[in-house]
């Protein structure tokens, strides 16, 4: 289905589930997975430990978004205002040249081996052992990947490195594992492989093993968008090279890097916690790899070409379409059907693909007006409902504190008061709208 | 002491540029797959099973497969051990479609074979030796640039000079008319995106070289001015990988295509494929490899993204494709 619709944002929240039912995209049983109450208590008290409850988060609907020339609903799971909001203003800007263009590696994790070495000599010698018994180390690796070797995933290859310590401490040996854990997030069999090699590792090198666990750096499988948008959709040429501008800035500038990443990942955590993904993970590699070159920077880099602003991001994203949460969760079982995720490869590059316009949302909004009138009415909404004004009452105050221009909550609360006076009092006069 | 089994794996192969003119002397250029032949010996009977990935298995045509066996290649290389030792061969190369699967089983099964015999280090000039002879049974006159790439493992300029002409190397070693090959890596200035595609029936070319032949007779001159252009074409493209610079390198796959065309030598099915992936936005396209079967393409992308784009419009042929990186 197409994720172009017209209107959305403005129906009642009613409207939007029915209009999705008639859609065929949800249907009374999947929307009913959609309440809040769908994960009860008894099934959260298995899924960690010392339950006490159960925490909604809104789920909201990314419109717009086209990835590889196919179109995706996406769903949000946040609590952030303004999020969805810009995503599908940014998706919307990118239709033009056909939407992303998306693309992730194979599911190949990297389990790391740590050992300390007593000297630079002894680390020398014990890579050498280790290098020597490579199949050794291979054929361990494979008898704990079996399941995944059969399905054509498993073992793919070592890698040994040496790290010095700057500060005089013991050289380490770390071995890298590589591991293709197709659709899986694969924490637990890369974990497994570890523990498995250590053992091996420990006999073949002589020196003690430490850790034996996945590494969240996952360089081996990252993902990678590109979208171009014309200026006139972007809001013309100098919106355009403002938003280079703030782009280029982030690659100069970790302050300005942390920030730029953190509108990223607006979006990608929002759909990862959506599809029951671990959000940490990707924060973690998403961080480490904006670090690689030593200095942290920005994800992105938009450019203006011509007569359009291009963009491209590469990030690691080390995601599942099964295990986990992914198929425990009801909402989360009917979220990643309504997105027709078909591999894990596929959940990864539309994940890109989100990161990127949702880049894009928050550089257009800085760039232009600035992000606090965006964020305006959003506010005033919170700040009016935290004032107990009720939904029926919600839209009213929200255009009378937007049109004044303060959102601060004694103005919200005057408003408030004046638009029940108003109710009160039959009048012949409409509000102002 | 008898070892339990020994595993080596080695990779396919790609030419970017050269086929064919590689076997007159000229430069030919290619690069290593991430598809790989994973050879196991062990203490045996002499069998030999081969496990080819399933995707490829519906491609090749039984027909076809009347060139050189597995078998017939692994066991040149076991020589007399032939029938004491069981082969298992893992390959997720396409067969007989000019990626190399002939020169990584032979170098694979040289290199365990050399680890089963209690040689630890055995050099690549020695393990490519073995595989040559194994070589000669699968393409007749081999050039030897298909096991040069797959024991460098990387992206490798590969010259074979007549011995005649004679490098010092050459008259030193006494090798007298024995044809001197060399190769060397090269490290592109920039990664380099490529999709490698297989699209021909096999078996298909035995007319096209016939089309050669009558090339030939017609004016021996022209055909060997066309070989010199490929020539030319791979000496420029190892500058254009050296010096990162796509768009020339592109155009001068084009231009590849075009001679290799022209001579007959580029499958329809190949041609089409390539169309295919020029009109999905690659920089340049050809045909690839000079196996007597035929039947590959290689296409150079803008870069990861443009190469993944080209692969979904060729798979939505049933183009059986993937993406390849050199970096």
């Amino acid at each position: 289905m197409t994720s172009r619709i017209p209107g959305f944002y403005g129906w009642s929240l009613h409207t939007r589930r029915a209009h999705l039912r008639a859609a065929g995209q949800l249907d009374d049983e999947a929307l009913q997975d959609l309440n809040p109450e769908s994960l009860s208590l008894d099934r959260s008290d298995k899924l960690i430990e010392n339950v006490i409850g159960v925490l909604g988060l809104p789920i909201g609907l990314g419109l717009n978004l086209t990835v590889n020339g196919e179109d995706v609903l996406v769903p949000m799971v946040v609590e952030e205002p303004s999020i969805v909001a810009a995503f599908s203003h940014a998706a919307k800007m990118a239709r033009h040249f056909g939407g992303v263009e998306a693309d992730a590696d194979p599911s190949h994790m990297i389990a790391q081996v740590q050992m300390s070495a007593p000297s630079a000599l002894a680390a020398r010698e014990a890579t050498q052992k280790i290098d020597a018994s490579r199949a050794l180390i291979e054929a361990k690796a494979r008898s704990v990947t079996t399941n995944m070797e059969a399905r054509g995933g498993g073992f793919r290859r070592l890698e040994i490195r040496q790290i010095t310590d700057p500060e005089g401490g013991p050289p380490m040996v770390v071995l890298h594992v590589i591991v293709d854990v197709l659709e899986a997030m694969g924490a637990n069999v890369v974990n497994r492989v570890a523990e498995a090699v250590g053992q091996v590792v420990q006999e073949v090198c002589g020196l003690r093993v430490n850790l034996r666990i996945l590494s969240n750096l996952a360089t081996e499988r990252l993902a990678r968008a590109r979208a171009r948008i014309r200026l006139v959709d972007v809001g013309g040429p100098d919106i355009a090279a403002r938003i280079a501008d703030a782009d280029r800035f982030a690659r100069l500038d970790p302050y300005r890097a942390a920030t730029h990443n953190k509108g990223i990942l607006n979006g990608i955590d929002a759909v990862a916690l959506a599809t029951g993904n671990d959000w940490r993970s990707i924060e973690a590699g998403a961080h480490a790899y904006a670090a690689r070159s030593g200095q942290y920077r920005g994800l992105t880099r938009w450019e203006v070409i011509g007569d359009h602003l291009q963009g491209a991001i590469e990030l690691p994203i080390a995601v599942g379409t099964v295990g986990g949460t992914t198929q425990s969760h009801p909402t989360i079982a009917r979220l990643r059907a309504l997105m027709n995720i078909r591999s894990a490869q596929h959940l990864a590059s539309i994940l890109a693909a989100v990161g990127l316009i949702q880049n894009l949302g928050a550089l257009r909004a800085l760039a232009d007006e600035g992000i606090q009138r965006g964020h305006m009415a959003l506010h005033a909404r919170q700040v009016a409902l935290a004032l107990g004004a009720q939904p029926s009452e919600v839209d009213a105050v929200v255009a009378h504190t937007v049109a004044a221009r303060d959102t601060t909550p004694t103005s919200v609360r005057a408003a408030l008061d004046a638009h029940r006076q108003r109710d009160a009092t039959p009048t012949p006069k409409p509000s102002q709208a | 002491m008898v070892p339990e089994q020994e595993t080596a794996i080695a990779p396919g192969k790609v030419i970017i540029a050269g086929e064919h003119a590689v076997v007159y002397g000229h430069i030919a250029l290619g690069f290593a797959l991430s598809r790989r032949a994973s050879v196991s010996l062990r203490p045996g009977h002499g069998n030999v099973r081969v496990h080819l990935d399933e995707a490829f298995a519906l491609q090749t045509n039984p027909a076809a497969a009347r060139g050189v066996t597995p078998t017939a290649l692994v066991h040149r290389i076991l020589g007399r051990q032939r029938n004491e030792i069981d082969v298992d061969i893992d390959l997720s190369i396409p067969p007989m479609s000019g990626l190399g699967s002939s020169a990584a089983i032979a170098v694979a099964t040289a290199r365990a074979f050399a680890r089963f015999t209690g040689h630890k280090t055995t050099s690549d000039l020695e393990i490519f030796r073995r595989a040559m002879t194994a070589e000669k049974l699968a393409h007749g006159r081999p050039s030897g640039v298909d096991p040069a790439i797959v024991v460098s493992a990387g992206l490798v300029r590969f010259q074979r000079k007549s011995g005649r002409r004679g490098s010092v190397l050459a008259r030193k070693r006494r090798v007298g008319a024995r044809p001197e090959v060399h190769w060397r890596r090269i490290r592109p200035a920039l990664p380099l995106s490529f999709v490698v595609a297989v699209a021909g029936h096999h078996g298909g070319t035995r007319g096209a070289v016939g089309q050669v032949t009558a090339l030939h007779k017609d004016s021996g001159r022209m055909t060997r001015a066309a070989m010199t252009t490929l020539g030319e074409i791979a000496q420029a493209s190892c500058l254009h990988v050296a010096s990162g610079n796509i768009p020339a390198l592109g155009r001068a796959m084009n231009l590849a295509h075009g001679v290799l065309l022209g001579l007959g030598l580029a499958h329809e099915s190949v041609h089409e494929a390539v169309r295919i992936a020029l009109a999905a936005g690659a920089i340049g396209a050809k045909m690839t490899g000079a196996g007597g079967q035929g039947g590959a393409l290689i296409a150079l992308a803008e870069d990861r993204l443009g190469a993944a784009r080209i692969v979904r419009r060729l798979q939505k042929h049933a183009l059986p494709c993937w993406a390849e990186t050199v970096s």
